[in-house]
């Protein structure tokens, strides 16, 4: 496992994300999955190497960062890498990742034209913005991606500046950042809009 | 499965339409992520007209479920 990024997204709220590539072999995988078992990780996930090298990772990220004890966080995969958000103090936060290449459909890139014509920046990073706010339980109803497509569940979006989006569900405010950061995206979804990362 | 349906998939997964001869079995932790499920979603809207639901297609495991839950529709 190659850790390619790990710093801190936001001073005052202790939020950290990471970039890591998988790359593991299978007595590897055996002995976290160990490790795992024993954890609160443990459940019907702990068959996929990729559950459990991703909370490997993550147990072991918390107790270098000192904050194992009392930890939330948040995954997004896409191929070989995964991404985790890992905050001692914030609720509600999410990330999405994907690569920026990301082949998208004709179909589902008119769609996404259709549904935000004022937001002037690729299909895929609206896309990323609503894979964050999925996650994100502070919504209700929570937000559901194929209701978005069919137009029974509204949701607005309005770019603020570059890259930093504000973004309304039911009344409920968040705000998305979108870095790119070595051949993906990453869209980080949070409750305020003090992003201090710079990538 | 018709030929219409095997196009759609080879376009929403990427995958080259000569390797989709069989039922190609669906992983979500590999072809069958969320982009690929709402890439599904948006082609059948598009080519048959039906809305199906993202939960029920986020199930399907194999793209022989995938047509079922057309089929299903159509009926």
């Amino acid at each position: 496992m190659i850790e390619h990024l790990f710093k801190k997204v936001c001073e005052s709220e202790d939020l950290y994300i990471s970039i890591i590539e998988r790359k593991e072999n299978t007595l590897s995988v055996i002995v976290k999955r160990i490790y795992i078992y024993f954890t609160r990780f443990n459940c019907n996930k702990i068959e996929s190497d990729r559950y459990v090298n991703s909370r490997y990772y993550l147990i072991r990220l918390a107790k270098r960062i000192g904050i194992y004890n009392n930890f939330n966080y948040c995954f997004s995969h896409a191929g070989k890498y995964s991404a985790v958000l890992v905050s001692s103090k914030l609720d509600h936060m999410s990330v999405d990742i994907e690569p920026i290449n990301r082949h998208l459909t004709g179909s589902l890139r008119l769609r996404i034209r259709e549904l935000f014509p004022c937001l002037k920046i690729p299909e895929i990073m609206v896309i990323l913005i609503l894979e964050s706010l999925v996650k994100l339980t502070i919504f209700y109803p929570s937000v559901n991606l194929s209701k978005i497509l069919t137009n029974f569940q509204a949701i607005n979006i309005t770019e603020l500046r570059e890259s930093v989006f504000e973004v309304s569900v039911n009344n409920v405010m968040v705000f998305s950042k979108i870095y790119t950061y070595s051949g993906l995206y990453i869209c980080i979804t949070l409750q305020t809009k003090q992003f201090d990362l710079i990538l | 499965m018709d030929e219409k349906f095997i196009k759609l998939v080879s376009e929403a997964l990427e995958i080259n339409i000569n390797d989709l001869q069989g039922d190609l079995e669906l992983d979500p932790e590999d072809n069958w992520d969320s982009v690929s499920i709402l890439s599904t979603i948006s082609e059948i809207d598009a080519q048959y007209g039906i809305q199906l639901d993202g939960t029920e297609l986020a199930n399907c495991r194999k793209i022989s479920d995938i047509f079922a839950l057309i089929k299903k529709d159509i009926n």
